[in-house]
């Protein structure tokens, strides 16, 4: 699972990407895990997207874990499903 | 747009809706499973709520909110199609007519009314179970819907594209603040994200930006307002803002551009963007049909695809109407002024005609003549075309009418249209929709049998009436056939008898007992009933055709039904003409008409009492006209045999015209007379001839009323 801080965006974003990356090459389910988080930059959203991508084509499972309305907002206007 | 001419146009759009509904609810009772005709249904609601919010008819457009939400439980299959549901929707339909259209409104019965109804749509919404899913989605939607209903107070639309550049983090921007900034400047109205340049995680640079947005805002802001949420970094990325509120307002409040089926099933929740992403994706490396890639794939089924290709067909429709709504008026003024340019133009060419044929300039005139010739006719054709509309719309409200009066008397009855893309000049059709209406109402009332006799005679016990149009030699031919009992031929030629139209011992041709029931005040029904019988109706229903300079003729055959068939000219603006000569003067007489043109022998000519001066013609003897006495206009031709005889004919009535002399036939733009100039029925308007010379139009029908009475 990986936790997101307050802090997460694009200042630490190299290293949830590279935390993603050793998630989907261990796991078959990769957790991403919000509940510390009140708002997230482009950078995060971009990072869901394409680990929602990479999970549906390699068969494993993606779950966004405790997000708040504001954080489902903000994935809302980059397109994504609510 | 002036608020009354916003009103006008839903009006005129609202008349179109109600139609297509009322036709669609009477499809759907016979199809009950049909979800293309439900969903259609839906979306006639949802547009005629959106509509009326634009027009700030708040009574009709909370109504048909309600009436929607119905809909879309009958769509989802949580409501039944059945009897209750269909006589609910058509009250509703009465009830939103009434409150456009009605000019004696009466306020407190219509509040009544609308309790009743609300009552019995809540009943039915109630025993919808309502699931997440949809509350979600009526959320979203129920906040467009509220922002529309305001679109004239104050809001515009903007779209917004932008493009950020890839290293826009490095400048501490972040793109999504923006956007969330831009969004809480109004209302969302629609977002496209494009995801397309976004790379697998293996490939991804996440300190990159690569989404990129084309929003539509709804707001009471200005553009400087949304100007200054981009004023960072409007400089140095692609960022577009352009006010579309003027496509908002004349496209019916929604924004009408050119949707590709994947947006569309996107908007419907059908596909999922990375769905959508991923059969472009394949459609770009394959080449295929995205609809066939969306079936392959597995991310939708047949039935979603054709819903959405449907909606697709549905917005390019829209868009098509909305170009071509121009005011007939307008048309008309051109066809007027197209009418002088020939008239012009046969000026010059008499010019030319009378030069030398050795002199070249006329040569030249003459030649250059043809050529405008040709396009004006050319011209000609196209403004005609664009009056022409098809006749399906008129035939499918009658729909819902036959449905109502056969349940009125009890009968089992089916309407069959044939034909609905016949075109036909917009005003016959707006004046032939009454004479149908009336002869409908006939084959329903005094036609078609009840189920028990028609089972006894070995028929359906549903009865069918047809409706269909045709072009055929330059004409629009409308039947009315109805498979009923028939007209019966004794009672016509008692009725005839004891209205003193026929003596006991006369031969009378079964055409002839037909055309007794166009007679004013014929009417061979033992009852009157609510629908017909009165002995008022057929003889109106044929002067509104002969009107509109078509005709009408009755077949008939005992037990086995009734075809009515009526020959209608294409257009009423141009008719094809006889120019005749009586003295110095030419007269037109329509082309239609014309039976024949004959030269009496002078033993021809007689004089019966009872009947004035008449000419013998093919075996019977004719009423004869001298149009030079009608129209007191000097002329040497006085004597019958010396002039010509033209044989016109209305209904089954032909009389002869004396003319002096056959001029030849010809295309004439038909120019209206004040009724200041002449009261005669016998004149229906003018032309102006290549002279400048005017010619008078007969009117046949109106000329032998005239010599009736």
């Amino acid at each position: 699972m990986i936790k997101l801080t307050e802090n997460s965006g694009v200042k630490n974003i190299k290293d949830i990407h590279k935390e993603i990356k050793n998630e989907l090459k261990k796991n078959e389910e990769v957790i991403i895990d919000f509940s510390s988080v009140d708002r997230i930059d482009l950078s995060i959203v971009q990072l869901v997207i394409s680990t929602g991508r990479e999970s549906k084509n390699s068969g494993k499972t993606l779950r966004l874990k405790a997000v708040s309305e504001k954080v489902k907002y903000l994935m809302q206007l980059c397109g994504l499903k609510a | 747009m002036a608020e009354s001419s916003i009103v006008e146009v839903f009006m005129g759009e609202a008349k179109e809706l109600l139609e297509n509904l009322e036709s669609d609810i009477v499809s759907l009772e016979e199809n009950v499973d049909d979800t293309e005709i439900i969903n259609r249904i839906f979306r006639y609601f949802h547009t005629l709520k959106g509509s009326s919010g634009i027009a700030g008819l708040t009574s009709i457009y909370e109504f048909s909110h309600k009436l929607e939400n119905l809909l879309d439980s009958v769509r989802s299959g949580q409501v039944k199609v059945d009897k209750k549901l269909i006589d609910l929707v058509f009250a509703s339909i009465d009830w939103i007519k009434d409150e456009i259209f009605s000019e004696d409104h009466d306020a407190e019965k219509s509040g009544k009314e609308v309790e009743k109804l609300l009552e019995q749509i809540s009943i039915l919404n109630k025993a919808v179970s309502k699931t997440e899913s949809s509350a979600e989605g009526e959320d979203d939607e129920e906040e467009t819907d509220e922002a529309l209903l305001r679109t004239y107070d104050g809001y515009k639309y903007f779209r917004i594209k932008t493009v950020f550049r890839e290293d826009v983090f490095e400048s501490g921007i972040d793109p999504l603040m923006i956007i969330e900034d831009c969004v809480n400047t109004g209302i969302l109205v629609t977002k496209n994200v494009n995801r397309k340049n976004l790379p697998s995680i293996n490939d991804i640079d996440p300190e990159k930006c690569y989404l990129s947005w084309d929003l539509i805002i709804k707001t009471q802001g200005t553009l400087k307002d949304i100007n200054d949420v981009f004023i960072f970094v409007a400089d140095d990325n692609d960022i577009s803002i352009e006010d579309v509120t003027a496509q908002f307002i004349s496209k019916d409040g929604k924004y009408l551009q050119d949707k590709k089926l994947g947006e569309i099933m996107l908007d419907k929740g059908i596909l999922t963007e990375e769905e959508l992403e991923d059969a472009i994706d394949i459609q770009e490396s394959e080449r295929s049909k995205i609809g066939d890639i969306i079936l392959k794939k597995g991310y939708a089924s047949e039935n979603d695809i054709r819903e959405a290709l449907d909606e697709q067909d549905r917005l390019k429709k829209k868009i098509e109407v909305s170009t071509v709504r121009v005011d007939t008026g307008k048309l008309d003024n051109l066809l007027n002024l197209l009418g002088e340019i020939v008239i012009g133009q046969s000026g010059l060419a008499q010019i030319a005609d009378e030069l030398e044929d050795d002199n070249e300039t006329g040569f030249l005139l003459k030649n250059a003549l043809y050529g405008l010739d040709r396009i004006t006719r050319e011209f000609q054709e196209q403004i005609m075309s664009i009056r022409m509309i098809p006749i399906g719309p008129s035939f499918e409200q009658f729909k819902r009418f036959v449905r109502d009066s056969a349940s009125s008397t009890g009968k089992d009855i089916k309407l069959k249209i044939e034909g609905g893309d016949t075109e036909l000049d917009k005003t016959v059709i707006e004046k032939i929709s009454d004479p149908l209406k009336h002869m409908i109402r006939n084959s329903i009332d005094h036609g078609i049998e009840l189920s028990d006799e028609r089972s006894k005679a070995g028929k359906n016990p549903a009865g069918q009436i047809n409706l269909r149009a045709f072009h055929q030699e330059g004409n629009v031919f409308i039947e009315i056939v109805d498979d009923g009992r028939g007209i019966d031929l004794t009672a016509i030629r008692k009725k005839a008898e004891e209205l003193g139209l026929i003596k006991e011992d006369d031969e009378i041709s079964r055409d002839r007992l037909f055309s007794f029931l166009f007679h004013p005040g014929f009417s061979t029904a033992k009852e009157v009933g609510d629908l017909s019988g009165r002995g008022v109706g057929m003889d109106v229903v044929k002067t509104n055709i002969e009107e509109l300079r078509g005709s009408i003729e009755i077949k008939s055959e005992k037990g086995k039904g009734t075809t009515i068939r009526i020959k209608l000219p294409l257009t009423l603006a141009i008719i094809d003409g006889m120019m005749v000569r009586i003295g110095r003067n030419i007269y037109i007489i329509p082309l239609l008409s014309i039976i024949e043109s004959t030269q009496p022998k002078q033993e021809d000519i007689r004089t019966i009492e009872g009947k004035g001066e008449v000419v013998h013609f093919r075996g019977e003897y004719i009423s004869l006209i001298r149009l030079y006495e009608s129209f007191d206009v000097q002329t040497e031709c006085t004597n019958p045999w010396e002039s010509l005889v033209i044989v016109v004919e209305s209904g089954a009535t032909r009389v002869g015209i004396m003319v002096d002399d056959l001029l030849g036939q010809q295309q004439i733009v038909i120019k209206s007379l004040d009724s200041y100039i002449t009261r005669s029925r016998a004149v229906s308007g003018a032309a102006i001839m290549g002279d400048g010379k005017v010619a008078l139009i007969l009117d046949i029908h109106g000329l032998i009323e005239d010599l009736h009475n």
